[in-house]
């Protein structure tokens, strides 16, 4: 079988009801990242980043179009069976971090295997030493600054091992400095074969990633997503569907 | 004042790492717990809002008893007139005793139900995001009921633990008639003891049903969104 | 009237809020309600034991069979009620003014505790509304009118829904359902529906003011700042 992308979404269509109206976040969205990949999605607020990250992230179901990641359709599968799949193959890094507050540093790296029988805890306090918090781990989030929160989170995204991690606004909340670093400790997963996907405004962010999507209003604006046949998914066919 | 937290934290590391070095493990009910002593005040009223049913409940129930008992040994003998009266009286008695036993399970229902919804409702953001780690939405509920059980374990307790000293106190004080003819004794009864518990368990499951369907339907991303 | 700006104050941000969480406010309001409803209830037997004690006319309603008047456990104590001696007759209000006092002990402190569940962990509101400019006083006075307004939905609820609720199944509880269903109202004394009125938002208001009082020195920024 010829080497499919780690992640294949063909024309994704979700809406939001806000109120009384509805809101496209994504019309008719298609994008292939290759495993080992750097992805940075921008663009402005409400243009459909966070969907798609939810998408991929198996948080959530399109309205159409289909999600395949780890050549799993994740669109297909139930409630259930998307969090363990989440649980395997997913890290999930938030720009307001979503620490638990009333665990310690390291228990929250610990958070997502809580229900498991086997729980290295070990590999917590490595991971947690790796992004650079070996003197923190005790630490409630509320007396660690917003780097550290957010390193903490990275660290939690790590416990599993998954393939791919998506960060949503990773630096949205943190100052230029640690957004710096924080991006180094990205690239570095990345270059040990990880594939992220970032969603962001930050141009910093941005230019350290391998590839850069734009999106506007659920659309890619531009791109220069590695598809199988080396092929943009600039096309009005894809990148279009304004007809419906 | 962040200085003293550092070095609490620190006495805490010395405390928290085993004997080889490694971390403390993280279990669901370390976080149950974390979680609860988190929202202490909250706890704290609901607890004692708990016991103080459940004291009125086993004090309604050991009056039931001592009512039971006093008419059972007044009955012997020739039915006279007296005793077709004292029948009514008890009658009337011991539907107002059960009346409110009735009523007091209600309103533990609600308080429970009240505790359990007001706590989903504000740890939304913090369930959301376990969600969106992995953790599945039966998890979640897991980690729910286990708070809300143990707050309710407590209530009971506590409750019991009151009764234990109030009841024999006030049937020496013999409240219960206030000198107005007959002496009705207050019976501890090991039966309204284990019913006080079944009582806990039954309004914990029920009002702990509206808050989990509240969880089970709605959806991580939703959640996640609404904070933002 | 000629004023078309939309008005906006203390009251419609706080109806506004309710609504926002629906659930949550309604479990607030249903258990606040029953809660109330139950003092109503017993503070008007009380009133009528006190009354029927004192010999002043308008004696306990129940033994009347008025206020839950066609119980039937009630209705049989009246019609027998006349027959029975003086020492039965106080024996049973004497037994009626106990366990009814304890009762709306218990469920004063109930609605103590519901609302103290319901105020805590405001801050992060606070903090909104502190840092787009609203002094601590004005702040106040939007917890204080929330305060007010949960008190008086709940007690109308008590009152109007409430009280014929329990009443209504109270009949059909001790009567283990053989008349059927059917619908009394109790009548409920208007000093009592006054005094317990007040009761209940002075109640509702002054627990908002103890939950929220502590939060107000707080830095508005450190309140926004995320938890977790």
């Amino acid at each position: 079988m010829p080497d499919r992308p780690l992640i294949e979404t063909v024309d994704l269509v979700k809406t939001y009801r806000v109120g009384s109206s509805t809101v496209k976040a994504l019309d008719h969205f298609s994008i292939d990242i290759e495993e080992g990949e750097m992805v940075a999605i921008m663009g402005p607020s409400g243009s459909g980043k966070t969907s798609l990250l939810n998408l991929i992230g198996a948080l959530d179901r399109p309205d159409s179009g289909t999600v395949r990641v780890k050549n799993v359709e994740i669109d297909r599968l139930g409630e259930e069976q998307r969090a363990r799949f989440r649980k395997h193959n997913i890290g999930f890094i938030f720009q307001f971090f979503n620490l638990i507050p009333s665990l310690t540093a390291i228990e929250n790296v610990l958070v997502p295997i809580m229900f498991e029988k086997e729980k290295p805890t070990r590999k917590a306090a490595d991971l947690l030493e790796r992004v650079g918090l070996g003197d923190r781990f005790d630490h409630l989030p509320g007396m660690l600054s917003g780097g550290e929160r957010q390193r903490v989170a990275i660290a939690r995204a790590l416990i599993n091992d998954p393939l791919i991690i998506l960060a949503d606004e990773p630096t949205g909340n943190i100052d230029s400095e640690t957004a710096r670093e924080i991006v180094s400790l990205f690239k570095e997963l990345n270059d040990e074969g990880k594939t992220l996907v970032l969603a962001t405004h930050d141009r910093l962010v941005a230019g350290r990633a391998k590839v850069m999507v734009k999106i506007r209003d659920g659309r890619m604006v531009r791109g220069k997503a590695h598809s199988r046949d080396g092929m943009m998914s600039l096309s009005p066919k894809e990148g279009g569907g304004r007809e419906k | 004042m962040r200085d003293r937290e550092g070095r609490l934290a620190t006495r805490k590391k010395a405390r928290k790492r085993g004997p080889d070095g490694d971390p403390k493990r993280l279990t669901p009910l370390g976080y149950i717990l974390r979680e609860t002593w988190r929202n202490r005040s909250r706890t704290f009223f609901s607890i004692t809002g708990i016991a103080s049913l459940a004291l009125l409940f086993i004090l309604f129930s050991s009056m039931d008893k001592g009512l039971e008992d006093y008419f059972e040994d007044e009955s012997e003998g020739v039915p006279s007139d007296e005793s077709k009266e004292l029948f009514k009286v008890k009658q009337v008695m011991d539907d107002w005793v059960y009346l409110i036993s009735v009523l007091c399970w209600a309103l533990m229902v609600l308080v429970v139900m009240n505790t359990a919804t007001i706590t989903v409702v504000e740890r939304k953001l913090e369930l959301g995001s376990l969600r969106a780690i992995g953790i599945s939405s039966v998890q979640v509920s897991f980690l729910v009921i286990g708070s809300m059980m143990l707050i309710v374990a407590a209530g009971i307790a506590s409750g019991l633990l009151a009764s234990l000293v109030l009841i024999p106190l006030l049937d020496i004080a013999n409240l219960s008639m206030l000198g107005g003819g007959l002496d009705l004794p207050l019976v501890y009864d090991p039966v309204s003891i284990l019913n006080t518990i079944l009582l806990g368990l039954g309004s914990g499951a029920l009002g702990l049903i509206p808050p989990l369907l509240m969880i089970i339907r709605s959806s991580p991303v939703e959640v996640l969104r609404d904070a933002g | 009237m000629s004023d078309r700006r939309p008005s906006f104050n203390s009251a419609t941000y706080a109806l506004s809020h309710l609504r926002h969480d629906l659930f949550r406010s309604t479990t607030i309001v249903i258990t606040l309600g029953l809660t109330i409803a139950f003092i109503l209830l017993t503070s008007s037997l009380l009133f009528g034991l006190v009354n029927e004690i004192s010999g002043t006319d308008e004696k306990a309603s129940i033994l009347e069979g008025r206020i839950p008047g066609s119980l039937s456990m009630f209705e049989e104590f009246r019609l027998t009620g006349n027959e029975l001696s003086e020492d039965s007759k106080s024996a049973l209000v004497n037994y009626l003014l106990v366990t009814s006092t304890i009762v709306f002990a218990v469920a004063l402190f109930i609605m103590f505790n519901t609302m103290s569940i319901a105020v805590q962990e405001r801050r992060s509101e606070i903090g909104v509304l502190r840092s787009v400019g609203f002094s601590s006083k004005e702040v106040m006075k939007i917890f204080l009118t929330e305060g007010a307004v949960i008190g008086t939905i709940s007690f109308l609820g008590a009152l109007f829904l409430g009280t014929p609720f329990i009443v209504n199944l109270a009949a059909y509880l001790i009567d283990r359902g053989e008349s059927g269903i059917f619908f009394v109202q109790p009548v409920i004394p208007l000093q009592l529906v006054v005094i317990i009125g007040a009761l209940t938002i002075t109640l509702t208001v002054s627990t908002t003011y103890l939950a929220i009082r502590k939060n107000l020195g707080v830095d508005p920024v450190e309140m926004l700042r995320p938890s977790g």
